[in-house]
């Protein structure tokens, strides 16, 4: 696998952003009772505006946020063959291709494969960092917007930090600033206004 | 006499894969590999994944051997062109190919003149195009030594076909291209690592430019992921600047430095130039490549094989007339409808014009066309083209071989079989229509 150049830095970190919003959102759909009300409520979380439409076609139809964030997935990952493998581009492949024709049975699985899948085969630490970098931003994003857990909260932040360590790259990537202001917002158990820090989180990113 | 081949009994490879149950699996299995490709469909250009035949094309071992020794022999020559043109310009001196038609050549490029590219190899990667006639000869289209593309899909249809669990009955294995691709890198390296150059994600072989990153280990870059300094090429990595040794260029040449060539390109790296003549970084292929890649000089092959080796080619092309040479641009006019005539420095499938399909008033344009400007046209006889089988029927088919150089001259045993779109006499992808894989038996 090849040397992750600097501009590919912003489509890892958003390959694993896009992966984790498309499961993220999916998983958590899926396991709403089937009232309108409430996925009305769970679609103004995500700040989508869903008037005229069925809670369902806002995510699961052809522009559908899901269905949005998959083709998004895909794109950067078509970008990054050469240092995540063709495999990873085959799950990212799949998963469009499947919720093109309605099915989004095996979504989650494919995400979970595809984050098992930069983990395990990977060699590039950058690259690996970098996509679990993303992919804490969108848990803390998604944590944030359904006032979730603070654990589950910490446990993304020290991931996301932990990422940060082994990767100076990522490091200058990250804004230590955007970190600090979430690690004190989960101290002080104020789990909302994460999601007002997140869209800074990389902006330390001079290349993108 | 000709050597001519029977088309395999193809039923006798692809039975034992019990194929008919496997097809849609297959194509399936391809199409998750994202293969795109850039064509343009009704003038509008749009990416799609190339469209994949899964019936192989199957070529018999001694038949792909007589192809490999025609290859071989060709691509030396054209690369002892190369060495020549920009070097002793003895062939020029000798008569052999006209001197003006070589140095006005639009792939001739002045500043390589005296420049020797690492251990003396131009044309690392060639990619030439065959044609089978119903006859069972094979011939020779064209040579394409600048960017050749297409490896990537009869490789990724292979790894597809393993992926389904299947393999080919007594076929080679063909997986062996990112190894042979490797090989070179190493053989011209000049200390640092191996990147490939690409125009960008718009890119109508972006799904190959990463492809072949991947499977050789390589870096792959933008123009404006790299940077020359003291007449050396740098990457720049997440992790920091790194040298590079070896640059697969999948930018054509005169884009690959605006300043030193087209100064409006935006795809390339200023100065690579100096730095590939400095010897501090091996380009593949290398730079003035298109010398030898131009449709006109095409016509002079058969004699570059003769002068350089001292031997008769062993493939064929079909009758080709250059509207410069005495008497030809008579010939031409009068058979038009015989004939098709290529624009020498186009490529892609563009500026082919089949005399036939052409209505009088496109005709006399193209005829006045050719009269102002014969350097940049030539003729050559329609070869009547060997159907293949496939799952829309009989398709015309030709053959990309890759011919690849370093220490010595191998040429992949596989290729990109591509068909022509229904109903058209052209065969490229770009122009539409689809491939096959391509299999070379054992026996």
């Amino acid at each position: 696998m090849g040397v992750v150049s600097m501009n590919d830095l912003d489509k890892l970190f958003w390959s694993g952003r896009y992966c984790e919003r498309a499961r993220g959102i999916y998983e958590r759909y899926n396991a709403l009772p089937s009232d309108n009300g409430l996925r009305r409520e769970f679609l103004n979380r995500l700040g989508i505006d869903c008037r005229g439409l069925l809670p369902e076609n806002a995510l699961l139809a052809k522009d559908g946020a899901v269905t949005a964030a998959l083709r998004m997935w895909r794109e950067n990952v078509l970008c990054l063959r050469y240092v995540l493998s063709g495999r990873a581009v085959k799950l990212a492949e799949k998963s469009v291709n499947e919720s093109e024709t309605g099915n989004f049975d095996n979504i989650v699985l494919y995400a979970y494969a595809f984050f098992g899948m930069t983990d395990d085969l990977t060699l590039d630490t950058t690259a690996r960092c970098c996509i679990t970098a993303g992919r804490m931003c969108e848990q803390l994003d998604l944590i944030s917007r359904f006032n979730e857990d603070t654990s589950d909260a910490r446990q993304a932040l020290d991931r996301l930090i932990e990422a940060c360590g082994q990767s100076a790259a990522v490091e200058n990537m990250i804004s230590r600033c955007a970190v600090r202001l979430i690690d004190d917002d989960i101290r002080a158990n104020n789990i909302v206004t994460i999601k007002s820090r997140t869209p800074h989180l990389e902006s330390n990113n001079e290349f993108s | 006499m000709a050597e001519t081949f029977e088309l395999p009994d193809t039923a006798r490879y692809i039975m034992p894969l019990d194929f008919a149950d496997e097809k849609s699996k297959l194509v399936r299995a391809f199409n998750d590999y994202a293969p795109r490709f850039g064509v343009m469909l009704n003038g509008v250009k749009s990416e799609r994944n190339l469209p994949f035949d899964p019936n192989p094309r199957i070529i018999a071992r001694e038949e792909f051997e007589f192809l490999k020794r025609g290859l071989i022999q060709r691509t030396d020559a054209l690369n002892a062109f190369l060495n020549d043109v920009y070097g002793d310009c003895k062939i020029l001196k000798d008569g052999v190919v006209p001197a003006d038609f070589v140095l006005s050549s639009q792939g001739f490029l002045p500043r390589c003149i005296g420049i020797k590219p690492r251990c003396g190899v131009y044309a690392h990667i060639a990619g030439i195009d065959l044609v089978k006639s119903k006859g069972g000869e094979w011939f020779v289209l064209e040579d394409n030594l600048r960017v050749p593309s297409g490896v990537s899909y009869p490789l990724a249809a292979r790894r597809a076909l393993k992926d389904i669990g299947k393999s080919g009955a007594d076929i080679v294995d063909s997986s062996d291209y990112g190894d042979m691709l490797k090989q070179v890198f190493d053989y011209v390296s000049c200390g640092g690592i191996d990147c490939v150059l690409t125009p960008g994600r718009n890119n109508c072989a972006y799904f190959e430019h990463g492809y072949l990153a991947e499977i050789t280990g390589s870096a792959l870059a933008c123009g404006n992921d790299l940077f020359t300094d003291s007449d050396a090429l740098y990457f720049k990595g997440a992790d920091g600047v790194q040298r590079v040794g070896a640059l697969y260029t999948r930018v054509d040449g005169v884009y690959a430095d605006p300043l030193a060539f087209r100064s409006t390109s935006t795809v390339g790296t200023p100065n690579l130039f100096s730095a590939y003549a400095a010897g501090n970084v091996a380009v593949l292929n290398a730079f003035g490549c298109g010398a030898a890649d131009d449709k006109g000089v095409y016509c002079f092959v058969p004699q570059l094989i003769k002068y350089y080796l001292g031997q008769d080619a062993i493939l064929r092309q079909p009758q080709t007339f250059l509207p410069t040479r005495g008497g030809e641009m008579r010939y031409i006019v009068d058979n038009f409808d015989r004939l098709v005539i290529k624009d020498v420095s186009e490529s892609g499938g563009f500026g082919v014009r089949f005399g036939a399909t052409l209505n009088e008033a496109e005709k006399a344009e193209l005829k006045a066309e050719i009269a102002a400007f014969p350097r940049r046209f030539i003729a050559q006889e329609i070869v009547d083209i060997e159907e293949l089988p496939s799952d829309c029927g009989a398709v015309k088919a030709d053959l990309r071989a890759f011919v690849v150089t370093s220490d010595k001259t191998r040429v992949w045993e596989s290729g990109l079989t591509r068909f022509a779109a229904k109903d058209s006499l052209m065969v490229n992808s770009s122009q539409g229509g689809g491939f096959k894989d391509t299999w070379v038996s054992f026996q």
